[in-house]
């Protein structure tokens, strides 16, 4: 019996899945040019926009990322914003983790030789040459490790959705289990199909990091 | 703003929820870690495959979905909890697989000449445990453990989605009373922030004073 339900649920969390995969696509690549926005306010020279960044980061950080769904989900609507539950959701994963990846961000450009830059400007390059063709290189390889650990967590964190209704796995795990009776199975389903996928996608992050280590020693 | 003195005696009374849920969450997952992440150092061979399963398992799963899996199948397998049990029990389940990485990383961190000199003192295995290693790892474990609660007590709020009364389910329900989304909800926002933001602050200064700074989270 059990097997038959396996066979007859499956595909349906599956698409559950694809879809947080899609929400992760996109949160991701939002949250790249979030963070990057705010890298380059926390690096800015007017204090103000610093500050601004720098209260956005751990407001953003220190709040859990289903209230800022919410604001997104309950609120936009009330100043003429109307988005689709898809892209609060991408919008509300975006804002957290861009933030998180500011920090990473950060951290990996600071991390790079002040003296590397003297270097370049004394070599008569722009400012904009030096960060861009010296510092930012050497900075993303140094922070792949934790940029790869950034996406595992945000892939996980997509699940939030299901509060606001959107049919991802563990939601279709929901409405399956109501219709069924079937009350933790299908919960298990999603778990192991989420052990497997987090898998995967570590596999892949330690493989990078393998060309990493081998091409640049580090 | 009326509508927030009205809603304020509600939301204080589920902050008090999500503190308590919280603290115990915190203090239960510290206890449970540190556990298994020193009986993962000590008995290496026989605890240090099983509790690496049981953090890769619980790490590889999203929290809502372990939410979601533990409090329904409690009841299925005869165990009636409280509601509140049962999501805590969840969380120290999470919270501890987290807290075992630290504890065993910070505790293999320390330099191997230590055991071995502890060795040649004749010591025991337990004592090189707690006298030398455990009080050294301790220092560099507090900034990342740090971290981790500010992740727990966020993690506090995914159990608004299986209907456990805190203070994100309240949040939520004054804001479709009263449909005033920001009002409420950047309010209760900032009730976390009180919460998490000192928590940080004295994990990143004790960062910067211990000298150590692998976890870029």
């Amino acid at each position: 019996m059990q097997l038959y339900y396996i066979e007859r649920t499956l595909p349906d969390l599956l698409a559950g899945l694809a879809l947080s995969a899609e929400l992760a696509v996109f949160g991701i690549l939002f949250a790249f040019i979030w963070a990057w926005l705010l890298v380059g306010g926390q690096r800015s020279q007017l204090p103000p926009i610093r500050m601004a960044s720098q209260v956005l980061v751990d407001f953003a950080r220190y709040t859990p990322v289903l209230l800022q769904l919410f604001v997104l989900y309950f609120g936009l609507p009330l100043i003429g914003i109307t988005l689709s539950a898809f892209f609060c959701g991408v919008a509300a994963l975006a804002f957290q983790q861009g933030a998180y990846l500011a920090e990473i961000f950060r951290g990996g450009i600071n991390s790079i030789d002040k003296h590397q830059v003297q270097c370049g400007v004394a070599l008569g390059l722009k400012r904009r040459t030096v960060f861009y063709s010296i510092i930012l290189p050497q900075a993303l390889i140094k922070m792949l490790p934790a940029i790869g650990n950034q996406v595992i967590l945000l892939f996980k964190d997509t699940t939030i959705v299901a509060a606001i209704g959107i049919m991802e796995a563990t939601m279709t795990a929901k409405v399956l289990s109501e219709q069924s009776g079937a009350t933790y199975f299908l919960f298990l389903m999603v778990a192991v199909i989420f052990i497997v996928a987090t898998s995967v996608l570590g596999l892949v992050v330690r493989y990078l990091e393998g060309i990493r280590r081998r091409r640049y020693g580090i | 703003m009326d509508i927030l003195i009205d809603a304020f005696p509600y939301l204080a009374k589920a902050a008090f929820q999500t503190v308590w849920l919280s603290v115990a969450t915190i203090l239960l997952a510290t206890a449970v870690g540190s556990v298994l992440g020193v009986m993962s150092v000590l008995y290496k061979h026989v605890f240090g495959p099983l509790i690496s399963v049981y953090v890769f398992l619980i790490r590889g799963v999203p929290i809502l979905v372990l939410i979601f899996v533990a409090y329904f199948s409690f009841p299925t397998f005869g165990l009636y909890l409280n509601d509140y049990v049962a999501v805590l029990l969840v969380l120290v389940f999470y919270g501890a697989a987290l807290i075992s990485e630290i504890v065993r990383g910070a505790i293999l961190a320390v330099p191997y000449a230590q055991t071995q000199s502890a060795q040649g003192l004749g010591l025991r295995r337990w004592q090189i445990m707690t006298y030398v290693l455990l009080p050294q790892a301790l220092r560099s474990c507090i900034p990342p453990l740090l971290n981790n609660y500010v992740h727990l007590v966020k993690c506090t709020s995914f159990v608004s989605v299986v209907g456990v009364w805190e203070l994100t389910l309240a949040a939520r329900e004054v804001t479709e009373r009263t449909g005033a989304p920001f009002t409420i909800l950047l309010t209760v926002m900032l009730f976390y922030y009180a919460i998490c933001y000192p928590m940080a602050k004295v994990g990143r200064r004790l960062e910067r004073n211990l000298g150590s700074s692998e976890e870029a989270l």
